[in-house]
């Protein structure tokens, strides 16, 4: 054992990481942690954003990896080497991975760590923490659905009462109610992030309640949908083409204005050498193209002209700042 | 007229070296397979192996990274080991490295005292916690004769649900946690890094201080004497005054104990929270660390330090050569399958045979 | 006697058997006539087990050659040599214990096996057994059968391989001297038939009922005689290489204080049947209590519940004044009563552990060899070392693993630390079962040595010769009770005979 370590300590000495090539400033190359993977719907719209901004930004040359989700004690390990290779100046978590970042984040200055959603908290000035809020796209979802129900009565499956979550159901709320003052919303928690089979029970107990249109933000869970010819909504991504017959419409996650952002801070931090963290979570709203609803496509002629005006003018309201949706976090109940 | 001819034989005993040989072989061969599963998959072996080696062994840093990974295993195959050379079929380490970080963590989600108190509590209450589940099933046998294989396994669940009952209860999940996951754990209970800026904590110190004290006890006290003796055959120990009774509780509750201590290392010296996902599949990977190196406290710590650098390097290999990482979990069984088959293989001899005709 | 045109049934030629730098047989050639018993003599140690294993393909020779019929043969394992019509019936049975007969004796023939169907089987094992007289009920399980009863179980199994040599290794060691006699009367029976035996045996008296016999020593035959020919002393002095007295002499020593007190004491067998049905006797300084029995009568239980690993009943267990009721065996050798059980490698040894391992196996703990907690491996070394050269262990060194060695030499092992750890009483239950005469002699020696010492000694064996030739007193036991006790010259072997088999006698001692 002794003369093996003797061995080991030398063996790593002699091949502690050679230098690597000079790079230019404007090469940015991003290590994403994934979530779960790319069959998440989290985890796609980061790559899709990513790619945007590559074919989008001029001024800088943006490279990127993605790596297979893993927690604890292995994701420390796994952002370690990544650091370590020296090959990536940003490490963008899209899960709760501060824990790791916490000890990472010190050692490995001049690396820009990144943290996507709930779960996170600041471990230090290179540890930056975005959230995605889609509130008011929800809120536009409400009156959407409020519009269109016939039966009065609203759904929505959502994962856990997380506050990126409880602030969607929130404005949904909020929005049925600015429609239909007498509308009624019922709310699920399946109380996990990823079981689709839970998820379409829940659709199904809601639809057995009244509900006739049902907000999913549990997971792309249309065969309830579909089993019931009712209308949903999907979240985050565009989830249309699995479903044109059900699928009405969504709130949109574009992480394409906070990305820029955190370009910007790192490219800034090139310069002056120094990264400038955030304590408290950024996020971009629809104002800055950070979240919208998407469009209707073939069911477009089901929703009433008068209510996609309506739901057009909120949208510009939301916009120019006339009409502010309330964030509110607090745990929504079932109507 | 001699005609010479080969036959083959069984060997009387293999032998230390036997053994040191035959682990070299079934790795060799075992690198050699999984070079082959790489190039048929299409990666670059040679480039794999490469970021492996770098992953496990390319700065201190790394090395450190494997010693870390390799801690909980060597704990775990120590617990094996205690069992199984009692021949007291235990395979409960999992139930029982859960027991153990799960007792330390509630004594944690209480205590307010500083880390020169609060850290070898909490290691005592690791050994504790699994110490009583291994009791526990050492009493099922001698009690009411439950078979030990049946009673572990069964603990195994009940404790995988209990820790899963008490996050989802939320009795041990802050409101605001929606990742089935306990709090962190304070700062004062964690487990030291040994020097400022290592990566080695104090739970690497203590595997190693457990493998030595374990090699010991079995080979060196009267109390590991009377454990082999009830090992080799429990009748003839009972006539010589070794309880069997007694003796069967009390290696279940060591090995527990153990198994519990590998809980903590892994918990309060890494993790710092514990989850199912982040204390899963110690007690199988155990198992197999057991098994590969004989029962033998010094060999375990060596092949729980190979496994360790398997799964540190395995990681930096999927990070830097793309490979995933499935292919580490196949190689580890590739080398126990190796392992099982040289280990066969090596009992027997190729002998020349002269004869006259 | 062999007319020149039938070569030999089995004939090995010059065959060789190493063992690292061992030779275990060298140079051994022999004959065996078809329809004779050949006869292995010789000490434990002397190669007869590893010759035997030769001939039926256990082990395969480093030289020579076995002709089988004339025709050269080379085995390379144990089917080999049943498809030449060769069975070997093992001292340590391999049956399986939770199998009834019949399954174990079809169990092992791939050829015919389960496909023959168990009743066509049943016809064909049972007609087997009418011709040798054989009583075997076919579907008990194994383990409800007596050690005797199991080994005609491998007998049969032989046979109903279809072997025409069978190869018997110390067969009478686990019979009463009624079923010996029964053994010899079939395999007369046999060699009418044709078969040919190999009996491995040390016994004289049984030696001396072969046809042919060979006397190995060293791994060398030094004899080869027909059995007309020799008297039992020629046989012992060739095989041990000097002249042995097996009646020894027995010093008139007038017996201390009582030393080991039994009184109305009753025990359960494993299924719950009084096995010692309130037994009551004394033992005192300087005295040998013999214990004649046919084994199965209540021995094995007494012995376990004196020595405390088999909580009695009802009843007292004292040792000078010292209750032992109850007491575990931890207690019963720290009180000095030393044991030397009749399945050494169940319940005396550990196979797996060194002989200096086994030599103070019970005794880890005495402060001669732990200091403390730890093991004084210098101490045992030294103490094991020591006990291999006064009782003469047979052992390439005391790291050995005790399961290869011979019977014989495990005995001693169990002996050394027997007489070294015991201060006052001896138990000694079949202490010679399964030995040759070189280690038959020299247990009774050190069994008589204790004696003058003033050690209190119970010995129980089925050999009646033993009994008498070494008891101060002899205690017959039938069904767990004792049938009557004789001062040694007040009785005989036909009346102790009657009483093991059941009889009530009047006078009683």
């Amino acid at each position: 054992m002794k003369k093996l370590g003797l061995f080991l300590i030398s063996l790593a000495l002699t091949l502690t990481l050679t230098g690597q090539a000079v790079k230019a400033e404007t090469d940015v190359n991003i290590a994403v942690m994934y979530s779960v993977g790319l069959e998440s719907g989290w985890d796609r719209i980061v790559i899709d954003a990513l790619d945007r901004l590559q074919a989008s930004d001029d001024n800088l040359n943006i490279t990127y990896k993605g790596f297979d989700a893993v927690y604890g004690g292995e994701a420390g390990a796994v952002m370690d080497l990544l650091a370590q290779s020296g090959e990536y100046d940003i490490i963008l978590s899209a899960t709760a991975h501060s824990d790791q970042i916490e000890i990472l984040s010190p050692r490995y200055p001049d690396i820009m760590f990144v943290s996507l959603g709930s779960g996170n908290f600041n471990t230090g000035p290179n540890h930056y923490l975005l959230y995605g809020r889609v509130h008011e796209a929800a809120y536009l979802l409400g009156m959407l659905g409020a519009g269109m129900s016939e039966s009065g009565v609203l759904g929505a499956v959502g994962s856990f009462p997380a506050d990126d979550i409880n602030d969607q159901l929130n404005a949904y709320r909020a929005g049925a109610q600015a429609v239909n003052s007498e509308v009624q919303v019922k709310i699920s928690f399946i109380e996990s992030w990823y079981d689709p089979q839970l998820a379409i029970e829940a659709t199904y107990a809601q639809n057995a309640a009244g509900a006739d249109i049902i907000y999913q933000l549990a997971g792309e869970v249309y065969e309830a949908c579909r089993d019931k010819n009712i209308l949903c909504f999907g979240l985050f991504e565009d989830t249309h083409k699995l479903a044109p017959e059900v699928v009405l419409s969504g709130t949109e996650l574009r992480w394409d204005p906070a990305f820029t952002w955190v370009l910007d801070e790192w490219q800034a931090a090139q310069e002056s050498g120094s990264f400038n963290g955030n304590t408290e979570a950024k996020w971009f709203g629809m104002a800055y193209g950070g979240a919208n609803i998407f469009p209707y496509y073939n069911l477009s002629d089901r929703v009433p002209a008068d209510l996609q005006e309506k739901i057009e003018q909120a949208r510009a309201d939301i916009l120019s700042g006339a009409l502010e949706v309330p964030l509110v976090l607090d745990v929504p109940t079932s109507d | 007229m001699t005609i010479s001819d080969y036959r083959i034989e069984k060997r009387a005993d293999v032998g230390m070296i036997g053994l040191f040989a035959q682990a070299l072989v079934a790795i060799a061969l075992a690198f050699i397979a999984s070079g082959l599963l790489l190039t048929v998959l299409g990666f670059d072996s040679v480039a794999a192996f490469d970021a492996l080696r770098k992953g496990a062994f390319g700065t201190w840093r790394n090395v450190q990274g494997s010693l870390v990974h390799a801690a909980p295993l060597a704990f775990t195959g120590l617990a094996v080991a205690v069992a199984f050379r009692a021949r007291i079929w235990s395979i409960g380490q999992e139930g029982q490295l859960f027991a153990g970080a799960m007792l330390a963590y509630f004594f944690t989600t209480f205590l307010n005292l500083p880390a020169i108190i609060t850290v070898p509590l909490v290691i005592l209450a690791g050994a504790l916690g699994g110490g009583l589940i291994g009791g526990l099933s050492g009493k099922l046998k001698t009690r009411f004769n439950v078979d030990v294989i049946v009673s572990t396994v069964m603990l195994n669940y009940i404790i995988a649900y209990l820790l899963s009952y008490l996050l989802t209860s939320r009795i041990w999940m802050a409101p605001d946690e929606y990742y089935l996951q306990t709090d962190r754990i304070p700062q004062e209970a964690r487990l030291p890094n040994l020097w400022r800026g290592a990566d080695l904590h104090l739970g690497v110190a203590l595997a190693v201080l457990a493998i030595i004290v374990l090699h010991v006890l079995i080979n060196r006290t009267t109390f590991g004497f009377s454990m082999r003796a009830f090992g080799g055959n429990p009748v003839a120990a009972r006539f010589k005054g070794i309880e069997p009774r007694r003796m069967i509780v009390i290696v279940l509750t060591l090995s527990g104990a153990l198994a519990g201590l590998g809980g903590v290392v892994q918990s309060f010296g890494v993790d710092f929270r514990l989850s199912q996902t982040f204390l899963y599949g110690y007690g199988s990977a155990g198992l197999i660390v057991a098994v590969i190196a004989g029962l033998r406290p010094l060999s375990i710590g060596l092949v729980a330090f190979i496994f360790g650098a398997l799964a540190k390097g395995g990681l930096f290999m999927q990070v830097m050569a793309d490979v995933s990482s499935a292919i580490i979990s196949a190689m580890q069984a590739i080398i126990l399958m190796f392992f099982l088959v040289t280990s066969v293989l090596f009992q027997y001899r190729l002998r020349r045979v002269d004869r006259d005709v | 006697m062999q007319s020149e045109q039938h070569p030999p049934h089995l004939e090995v030629r010059k065959l060789t058997k190493m063992f690292g730098a061992l030779s275990a047989n060298s140079d051994v050639s022999f004959k065996v006539v078809r329809g004779e018993i050949l006869c292995l003599l010789g000490e434990n140690g002397a190669g007869k087990s590893t010759l035997s294993s030769c001939l039926c393909g256990f082990y395969q020779p480093d030289s020579g050659q076995i002709f089988c019929d004339g025709v050269p043969v080379l085995f390379n394992s144990p089917r080999d040599a049943i498809a030449r019509g060769i069975g070997m019936v093992h001292q340590h049975f391999v049956l399986v214990q939770s199998m009834t007969v019949i399954e174990n004796i079809v169990l092992g023939t791939h050829d015919h096996g389960w496909a023959l169907g168990l009743d066509e089987t049943a016809e064909k094992i049972r007609n087997l057994c009418i011709h040798y007289s054989i009583s075997l009920d076919l579907y008990a399980k194994v383990w409800q059968l007596s050690v005797g009863e199991q080994q005609w179980v491998e007998i049969v199994k032989v046979l109903f391989f279809g072997a025409e040599l069978l190869i018997l290794d110390e067969p009478t060691a686990v019979l009463t001297p009624r079923e010996s006699e029964k053994l010899f009367a079939i395999l007369r029976k046999m060699t009418t038939d044709h078969l040919s035996i190999i009996l491995i045996s040390h016994k004289l008296g049984e030696v001396l009922q072969s046809d042919q016999i060979v006397v190995l020593r060293k791994g060398k035959i030094v004899g080869n005689v027909r059995a007309v020919d020799v008297t039992e002393s020629d046989l012992t002095s060739m095989m041990v290489g000097r002249p042995i007295m097996l009646r020894t002499n027995r010093k008139d020593i007038t017996p201390g204080a009582p030393m080991l007190q039994v009184s109305n004491l009753t025990v359960l067998s494993d299924k719950g049947q009084s096995a010692v049905n309130d037994m009551s006797f004394t033992v005192h300084e300087h005295e040998i209590l013999g214990i004649a029995g046919v084994s199965g009568n209540g021995q094995t239980e007494l012995f376990e519940a004196l020595v405390g690993v088999r909580d009695s009943e009802a009843g007292r267990i004292q040792l000078s004044g010292v209750d032992l009721t109850h007491q575990g065996p931890m207690d019963v050798i720290a009180n000095g009563i030393g044991y030397i059980p009749d399945d050494r490698f169940r319940s005396g040894l550990v196979g797996s552990f060194s002989v200096e391992e086994n030599v103070i196996l019970g005794l880890q703990k005495r402060e001669e060899f732990a200091d403390g907690p730890i093991l004084n491996r210098r101490h045992i070394r030294d103490f094991a070392e020591d006990a291999i050269d006064r009782f003469g262990i047979v052992a390439r060194s005391v790291q050995t693993r005790t399961d290869t060695l011979s019977g014989g030499n495990a005995q001693k092992i169990i002996l050394a630390r027997e007489f070294w750890s015991a201060t006052k009483c001896i138990l000694a239950n079949q202490p010679t079962r399964g030995l040759d005469v070189g280690i038959i002699e020299y247990v009774h020696q050190i069994l008589l040595e204790k004696r003058c010492e003033g050690f209190a000694i119970v010995l129980a064996s089925e050999e009646l010769e033993d009994i008498l030739a070494l008891s101060d007193r002899i205690a017959v036991i039938f069904k767990g009770q004792i049938m009557g006790v004789f001062r040694a010259g007040e009785t005989n072997i036909d009346q102790l005979g009657l009483l093991m088999a059941g009889q009530m006698v009047e006078n009683v001692a």
